[in-house]
């Protein structure tokens, strides 16, 4: 027994220096995505970029959120006949996201747009750049030495659906805010109880974790709306939140009665809006946002645009910095046009 | 009369001791990853996986003590983000880099006092305290830092994840030193065995002299220790104290140590046993990511794999079970 | 020879029981004491709190003439007493060396000597005559060896007092042997043992004092000199007592109603072949290793595949499970009943009723009437004493369990009834109940196999008695037939010479 666990403890260790000592320094991604590139200043067309692969890394990756993040992926890679995935831990745990780019830039892949919803990961973005990986963060900016920003401040996204709140309220009333406790989800509802007590009478009687989590959120919603029956509009401010709103008003019979303002255009949640439950939505452009994305990415790398000579030799960006996507609101007005249907 | 042993009677031999199994499991593993992605068997992929599963390793040696002793502790993931993020704010407010790490891991220590205390003295179910815990520590965690991740370290805080020695950076030479040593100690010292006797038998323990309460809390101040250094470890890694660090870390663990040979009633299992397991599952987490496989198939093919394996070693033992019994 | 220890005036009460009252007893140094009683009478209590494990409500314990106080097993390891309890306390995941040198290994600087601690393991098994190594996993050893192991635990500590309960249950005759010569010697050396038995030959052998207690109280003290069977039994239960056994079958049954022919499975049951009468008891006897056992197991269905022909009323049976077995009209009480008979923590009543669910369930609810009734009953007729049915069986003495076990059987309505060891660990007053109740069974129609290894019950209970010797029958004695020295050496037909295969 003894000698068994010894032996396997040496085997162990073997095996691990072994293929550590052993592994391939293999090319970086620079010089892998180089080699793809022609020489030309322009981007021949039939010339075959299939094995570029960009990757969207997001967080809380299995909410119907990101539906339209991955049909702006799917097609950027048929526009552009590259392969590009979509990949994050399904929790929100910066920690993972971590790894998982640490992992994405060993393998070599040609870019990332990270969801910067924490900015804990700004080391690791810039590891990533580093080893020549370029990185794009969209929705939520991170502090680092990212290509560019894509998408809206979560700040005044915050002040755009108060905005909105203000006119249906008249200016007062009792609001009750609902999120997660996630950096972009947070400057969002910042931004509402910014604009609430800047430029209303509004007042914000309590702010909760709806954890993101559809099986758990309308109870949560439904728990609040009983502890303050005097609240007037609630404000969801994840994807996840306006469904479960609705719902617990709906049970409540308190649907009309209670202003609702919501975020994302989640198809399950729709209907709500198409009743009037639920009044307004504020929705990123995220189909656009990573579309765009992919393709700034696959201009970066691939000698399309030459401002320059010898730009990136020389590390002048020409890149844009920050790129504001604005919002859509949706309404019962228009709502019939957010279905995927097709 | 017959001496030589059949090689197929070696080889069962061979599969009998757990680590062995868990080494060919991890060799197969590696072989297929290698044919389905040529971007597996490269030094940069390998050092990510190892860095990666640092704090896991770190946890799992305390982890092994609880599982020895029949039990589990849900609390580390919890405790990792908590000291994780309480060591960030204590240097943010100025204190220095040693007494911020030693205050934190005193606090550790007496969280996990505090677990224990409840289950050996007070007499309240593992899992309702150690959830309990869990829950409260990750709380407290976001309550520290109003829910957002700080940052903003000295950069000498960082040296655990930028000092290299060699491809590795410090914190894998460190976790491997733990583990190597852990495994020396639970094998070779009374105190440590002292475990082994407490799962096996703790009726019996208590009649040899051992003194089962005392010890029962001390295991899991040693496993709140284990994740206040894996916490301190990975804040100083990624140089950020992270609230949301560690989701779900402790059953990931708890799974590597049964895979790696504990068993939950107690009584069996080594430090690299589970380190193995730890390993293994490293391995398929970072399949999962290299082969681009959708995010919604990650809990399908984990739990797949997590099952089969566990059966396909216990279908074994029962098996070599039915030939003793046939004597 | 001093006196060594003295119990003066313990009581001990448990919620519910006065467990002890004013009990004394006397042991010298380089003495043997016997302590012996019924079930329940306080043997066991009484140790454990010479040992430590229990506190006493009241008296005094006096060790070379020093009152002593313990506030737990610690403290009586350090006053030099060991005991072997009668439930093993045995680590099964670690090695017979750690067992016997449990939390005592041989270390420095806290790293453990290995090899001295296997060597000194080593010692006490040479002495003991266990031929096995210190490094096996003790979880992987049979009964009798993990006893040896913790007789060598408690050797180990080099106690002056050696206090055992009920230390030759599992063991065979060679290994008691061994073990009597052991405590002689160690008696020699001077240390004082204590010796819970209620095996009276042993006791006869080995003791040179004996006390009897009864009902937690001190019945009475035999020299050995004085000492015999009846003395014994009177102190114990308290009336003259021939151990009077119930009346034989009458003349004239003779239908056969299972009929084993040629039966092998595994290594244990090499070819047995006997036939079972409806209305008899029939005895099956053996030494350890016999293979008795097995054979019950095989026709129960618990031991998978066999050979040999197993028939029932004619007809063939094939028999693959305890279910099959269970149709074809057989009952199988096991050995161990606590561990493969009854449900511990369920009620009396839902023991009783376990195995005729569907009688009671109709249409798939339970009845409570129906169990009552069924349960009632059964109290009723095998005089089993309860508060109530309700009661759980853990709580019951062991006969009491026994007879419980013996109810759920007969409910089953079978034509044969193996019933393994049915008196073992069961007090002298509810042995002589058991036995009267397998006659019942009996005389209503039903065949009876008992196994037995105590030779005088087997003898008393049975009409016709089988032997059994390495897996084999040897022969069948009844009537003039049924003699000690007729039965033993059929019972040893093969012992030398499967020694002489072994090597």
């Amino acid at each position: 027994m003894k000698t068994k666990r010894i032996l396997s403890a040496v085997l162990a260790l073997l095996m691990l220096v072994t293929m550590i000592g052993c592994s391939s320094n293999k090319a970086t991604a620079t010089e892998s995505a180089a080699a793809a590139a022609p020489e030309a200043s322009s981007a021949p067309a039939g010339a075959d970029y299939s094995k570029q692969e960009y990757v969207y890394l997001a967080t809380v990756s299995t909410v119907p959120y990101w539906v339209d993040t991955q049909k702006g992926l799917e097609a950027a890679a048929k526009y552009l006949g590259v392969k590009c995935t979509f990949l994050g831990p399904t929790d929100n745990d910066v920690t993972k996201q971590i790894q998982q780019l640490d992992e994405l830039v060993a393998k070599g892949v040609s870019g990332v747009i990270v969801f910067g919803a924490d900015s804990a990961i700004g080391e690791a973005i810039n590891r990533a750049i580093d080893a020549g990986v370029p990185v794009i963060c969209d929705n939520s900016d991170v502090a680092s030495n990212r290509m560019m920003f894509t998408g809206f401040d979560g700040h005044a996204m915050g002040e755009t659906g108060a905005a909105v709140m203000d006119k249906l309220l008249n200016g007062e009333g009792n609001v009750i805010i609902g999120g997660f406790p996630s950096e972009s989800v947070l400057s969002r509802e910042q931004g509402y109880k910014d604009y609430f007590a800047e430029k209303t009478k509004i007042k914000v009687l309590d702010t909760i974790n709806d954890e993101a989590d559809p099986s758990k959120a309308p109870e949560i919603y439904a728990q609040a709306l009983a502890a303050h029956p005097d609240v007037n509009g609630i404000i969801g401010c994840d994807g996840d939140s306006g469904k479960a709103i609705a719902q617990a008003l709906e049970n409540a019979g308190l649907q009309g009665k209670v202003k609702v303002v919501s975020m994302d255009r989640n198809e399950d949640m729709l209907p709500y809006i198409e009743s009037g439950t639920i009044d307004a939505s504020i929705c990123d452009k995220a189909y656009m946002c990573a579309f765009f994305g992919v393709n700034m990415l696959f201009w970066y790398n691939n000698n399309v645009i030459n401002p320059i000579e010898g730009w990136k030799e020389k590390g002048i960006s020409p890149m844009f910095n920050s790129v504001d996507s604005g919002v859509m609101v949706v309404t019962k007005d228009n709502v019939k046009d957010f279905y995927h249907k097709n | 009369m017959e001496n030589k042993i059949s090689f197929g009677a070696k080889l069962k031999k061979v599969m009998a001791v757990r680590e062995l199994f868990m080494i060919i499991l991890i060799i197969i593993a590696v072989l297929l990853l290698t044919i389905m992605s040529p971007n597996f068997l490269t030094r940069a992929n390998l050092v990510s996986v190892l860095i990666g599963l640092v704090p896991n390793g770190i946890i799992a040696v305390g982890m092994v003590m609880c599982l020895l002793e029949g039990s589990f502790d849900l609390s580390v993931g919890g405790i990792m983000a908590f000291t994780g993020t309480l060591v960030g704010v204590l240097m943010l407010k100025g204190v220095a880099i040693l007494p911020a790490v030693l205050i934190t891991l005193a606090v550790g220590l007496l969280i996990g006092l505090v677990n224990g205390f409840f289950i050996a003295k007070v007499h309240v179910h593992p899992l309702i305290v150690t959830y309990g815990m869990q829950r409260i520590t990750r709380s407290a965690a976001t309550i520290l830092t109003g829910g957002y991740s700080i940052y903003g370290f000295d950069a000498a805080f960082g040296v655990m994840g930028s000092k290299r020695i060699g491809p590795l950076p410090l914190m894998v030479w460190f976790m491997l030193a733990l583990i190597i040593v852990f495994d020396v100690l639970f094998r070779k010292t009374k105190y440590y065995r002292q475990a082994y006797y407490l799962g096996s038998n703790p009726n019996a323990a208590l009649l040899s002299g051992i003194k089962v309460d005392s010890y029962r809390i001390q295991t899991y101040a040693f496993s709140g220790l284990c994740a206040t250094v894996a916490g301190v470890v990975l804040a100083s890694r990624i140089m950020a104290g992270t609230p949301t660090a560690g989701d779900g870390l402790e059953m990931q663990v708890l799974a590597a140590g049964v895979i790696g040979g504990c068993s939950m009633n107690g009584g069996e299992g080594t430090i690299i046993g589970c380190f193995l397991g730890v390993i293994f599952l490293s391995l398929i987490s970072n399949a999962l990511t290299i082969m681009s496989v959708s995010q919604y198939w990650q809990g399908v093919v984990t739990g797949v794999i997590l099952i089969a394996a566990v059966s396909i070693d216990m279908i074994l033992k029962q098996r070599r079970a039915q030939a003793a019994v046939k004597k | 020879m001093s006196e060594l220890l003295k119990m003066e005036g313990i009581t001990k009460k448990f919620p519910g029981t006065l467990a002890l009252s004013d009990v004394s007893i006397s042991l010298n140094s380089g003495e043997i004491l016997a302590l012996m009683g019924e079930n329940g009478a306080g043997k066991s209590t009484l140790m454990k709190v010479l040992s430590g494990i229990h506190s006493k409500d009241a008296g005094r314990i006096i060790i070379d003439g020093n009152e002593v106080h313990f506030n737990g097993p610690l403290d009586a390891q350090a006053m030099g007493i060991a005991i072997v309890n009668q439930e093993l306390s045995i680590f099964p995941h670690m090695s017979v060396a750690e067992n016997i040198m449990a939390n005592r290994q041989p270390a420095s600087g806290g790293f453990i000597k290995s090899q001295q601690l296997n060597a000194e393991a080593q010692k006490y098994l040479d002495e003991l005559g266990v031929a096995i190594s210190p490094r096996t996993k003790a979880g992987t050893l049979s009964t009798s060896v993990q006893q040896l192991v913790e007789i060598a635990r408690a050797i180990s500590m080099n106690p002056r007092i050696l206090i055992m309960d009920e230390p030759t249950s599992s063991l065979s005759d060679k290994e008691i042997n061994t073990l009597f010569t052991i405590l002689l010697a160690l008696k020699r050396k001077g240390l004082g043992i204590i010796y819970i038995s209620h095996k009276i030959k042993e006791v006869l052998t080995l003791a040179d004092h004996i006390t009897v207690l009864r009902d937690g109280k001190n019945s009475g003290e035999l020299d050995r000199a004085e000492a015999d069977e009846h003395s014994i039994v009177k102190l114990m239960v308290g009336r003259e007592s021939h151990f009077i056994f119930p009346h034989k079958a009458p003349e004239g049954v003779t239908k056969t109603v299972l009929s084993v022919r040629g039966l092998q499975s595994g290594e244990k049951v090499k070819d047995v072949s006997f036939d079972v009468t409806a209305g008899k008891i029939l005895g099956v006897f053996g030494l350890m290793g016999a293979g008795r056992t097995e054979t019950a197991r095989t026709i129960y269905g618990l031991e998978g595949k066999y050979s040999g022909t197993i028939e029932m009323n004619g007809r063939m049976l094939n028999i693959r499970t305890p279910r099959d077995a269970i149709q074809a009209g057989i009952a199988y009480l096991p050995e161990d009943r606590k561990l493969d008979g009854l449900f511990l923590g369920m009620p009396v009543k839902d023991n009783i009723v376990a195995g005729i669910l569907d009688k009671v369930a109709p249409g798939g609810m339970m009845k409570e009437s129906l169990i009552a009734r069924n349960a009632n009953e059964m109290v009723e007729k095998f005089q089993v004493k309860v508060p109530s049915i309700a009661t759980r069986v853990s709580s019951l003495s062991g006969g009491n369990q026994q007879k419980v076990l013996i109810a759920k059987y007969y409910k089953t309505n079978p034509q044969v009834l193996f019933i393994d060891e049915p008196t073992r660990g069961i007090d002298v007053g509810a042995k002589s109940e058991i036995h009267k109740q397998l006659r019942e069974l009996a005389d209503s129609g039903k065949a009876v196999v008992v196994i037995s290894s105590e030779l005088i019950e087997v003898m008393g209970l049975s009409d016709e008695i089988v032997v059994m010797c390495e897996g084999r029958v040897t022969g069948k004695v009844s009537g003039s037939d049924m003699t000690e020295r007729n039965i033993m050496t059929l019972a040893t037909k093969f012992i030398d010479s499967s020694a002489q295969e072994a090597s």
